[in-house]
C-alpha cells in the first residue's frame, strides 16, 4: 500500500465524500448485476465465486455510504425510494453484461479500478480507518480471479475473439470511469496524478493485452475522467434492475430489507 | 461500572457467544476484539473477517442476547470495525476447534488436511461455500476442506509468528472505563 500517512494537502472533504458516494453506487450496480449470474452459470465452483464477489461489492459499497455520512435510512431511501435520476453510474457498470466473456472483461476493468480508487481514497481520508485497505485487499481478490479468465479465454483461439471485442467495448465505456473521483477540471488543475498513474498502469495491461488493433478501435480513454455521467433513464438496462429490487419492497412494504449492512 | 452488571458474567457470556456458522466462539475466531463498560453502557467491538460477511446480523443479535442474560439492564452499543482479520487473530484454542471441525485454520504456511495431515492438498479457486472460506481436497485421503480467508488474502494466508493481538492470546477482553 501506498497511502500517505495523512490526508493529501488540500483534500476537499466534500469532494471525497462525494467520491465516495458515486463509487459506492457503482459498487452497488455492478455487485446487483453480478448476483444474476450466481444461477445462470453452470459452474458450481464459479457460482461460489460470482455470489462472493457479488456480496463483496455491496459491502464496500455500504462501507462507503457510511463513510460519506449516509444514515441507514438515507441508504434505504436511495436504493428503494429516490429517483432513478439521482443515479450516475459509470458506463463501464451502467449496461450489464449479459454473455460470459462481457462480464469478464467487465469485472476484471471494474475490479481493476476498485482497487485504484479504494487506494486514493484511503489516502484522503481518515489513516487510522483501515477499511480502504481491506476493500483493496478484497478487491485484488476478484482482479486475481477476473484475470485468470482472462487469461484462459485470451489464450484459446476458440474463445480470444469473443473477450477480445468486449475488452475493446467495455474499454470504450471507461472515458466517465474516475470523473466523480477526480473531475477533469482538478486533473487539469493536476491536483492528484497518483490515482490517474495507476489507472492508466492498468489500463496499460489490458490494451497489451488485446492488442493494438483492437486499442484503435476502442478508441480508449488515457484519462478517464473527461466523459459526462448521464443519469439512468426510462428504458436503460439499469431501470429494469431497479425495478426489480423495488419490486420487493412495493409489493410487500412490511418487509424490511435492510441494505446490506 | 454498574453495581449490578456482573462483571464475569458479562466476560463469560460474551467469551460463549458463538459463531452463527462454524462452533467456534467469536473470541476465539479473533472477530471479537474489545468490550468495556462506562456506567450502564457495554460497547462491543466486532470484527468480521471479510466486510461483506452476511452473518454479521446475527452475530450482533447473539452478542445482545448474550449480555442481556446476565445483565439486562446495560445498554449494548454494537460497533463493526472495519480493521484487518487474518488467521493469526484466530486464538490457540480457536485453531484446535477449526481442525476438530474439518477447518484448516490457515496458520501455517503449508496448508494441511485437518483429517489426516497430509499436505498433498489441492485448492479449488478462490471462493467456497461462504466469502470467509477457500475449498480444498485432500489428494491423499480424498477429503473436502476448507480454509479461512483473510480479509487482507490475495491468495495466499498468513504466516504465523510475530506477537499476537490480546484476543488471540486468550487474555480478558472486557474493561470498565
Amino acid at each position: 500500500m501506498t497511502h500517505a500517512k495523512t490526508p493529501a494537502k488540500g483534500a476537499d472533504v466534500n469532494a471525497t465524500k462525494l467520491a465516495a458516494t458515486a463509487w459506492a453506487d457503482d459498487l452497488f450496480v455492478f455487485g446487483h448485476s453480478l448476483s444474476s449470474w450466481i444461477t445462470d452459470y453452470v459452474d458450481m465452483e464459479e457460482s461460489l465465486a460470482v455470489g462472493s464477489m457479488s456480496q463483496e461489492c455491496l459491502a464496500h459499497a455500504v462501507a462507503l455510504w457510511k463513510r460519506a455520512g449516509m444514515s441507514a435510512e438515507e441508504r434505504d431511501r436511495h436504493v428503494f425510494t429516490d429517483p432513478l435520476s439521482d443515479w450516475h453510474p459509470a458506463a463501464l457498470v451502467a449496461e450489464p453484461a449479459t454473455i460470459w466473456p462481457d462480464l469478464v472483461a467487465q469485472g476484471w476493468l471494474f475490479s481493476q479500478a476498485c482497487c485504484c480508487v479504494a487506494e486514493y481514497l484511503g489516502s484522503q481520508n481518515d489513516q487510522t480507518d483501515s477499511v480502504f485497505d481491506v476493500m483493496v485487499a478484497e478487491q485484488t481478490l476478484h482482479v486475481r480471479h477476473w484475470q485468470r479468465w482472462v487469461e484462459m479465454l485470451l489464450g484459446d483461439q476458440r474463445t480470444r475473439p469473443e473477450l477480445v471485442e468486449s475488452l475493446t467495448n467495455r474499454l470504450a465505456s471507461t472515458s466517465d470511469l474516475l470523473q466523480p473521483v477526480l473531475p477533469a477540471e482538478s486533473v487539469r488543475q493536476g491536483a492528484d496524478e497518483n490515482l490517474l498513474n495507476s489507472w492508466s498502469a492498468h489500463l496499460r495491461e489490458a490494451q497489451m493485452r488485446i492488442g493494438d488493433a483492437a486499442v484503435a478501435r476502442s478508441g480508449a480513454p488515457a484519462a478517464a475522467v473527461d466523459g459526462a455521467r448521464r443519469p439512468i433513464s426510462d428504458g436503460d438496462a439499469l431501470a429494469r434492475l431497479f425495478g426489480r429490487i423495488r419490486e420487493v419492497r412495493s409489493k410487500h412494504p412490511e418487509w424490511r430489507y435492510e441494505i446490506y449492512d | 461500572m454498574t453495581d449490578t452488571a456482573p462483571l464475569d458474567a458479562i466476560r463469560k457470556a460474551l467469551a460463549a457467544v458463538e459463531d452463527p456458522e462454524i462452533p467456534i466462539s467469536l473470541q476465539d475466531l479473533g472477530v471479537l476484539r474489545e468490550s468495556s463498560i462506562q456506567g450502564s453502557r457495554l460497547r462491543v467491538v466486532l470484527v468480521p473477517t471479510r466486510l461483506g460477511c452476511p452473518a454479521k446480523g446475527e452475530m450482533e443479535r447473539r452478542v445482545r442476547a448474550a449480555v442481556r442474560g446476565v445483565a439486562p439492564s446495560l445498554t449494548v452499543e454494537v460497533i463493526w470495525r472495519g480493521d484487518r482479520w487474518t488467521q493469526d487473530d484466530i486464538s490457540e484454542h480457536g485453531r484446535e476447534m477449526l481442525r476438530s471441525h474439518g477447518y484448516d485454520a490457515g496458520v501455517e504456511a503449508q496448508r494441511r488436511c485437518p483429517y489426516c495431515a497430509g499436505s498433498d492438498v489441492k485448492q479449488h479457486g478462490s471462493f467456497g461455500g461462504s466469502i470467509c472460506k477457500v475449498p480444498f481436497s485432500c489428494r491423499a485421503c480424498g477429503s473436502t476442506f476448507e480454509m479461512l480467508k483473510s480479509s487482507v488474502m490475495s491468495d495466499l494466508p498468513a504466516t504465523a509468528g510475530g506477537p499476537k493481538p490480546p484476543h488471540a492470546e486468550g487474555r480478558p477482553l472486557l474493561r470498565i472505563v
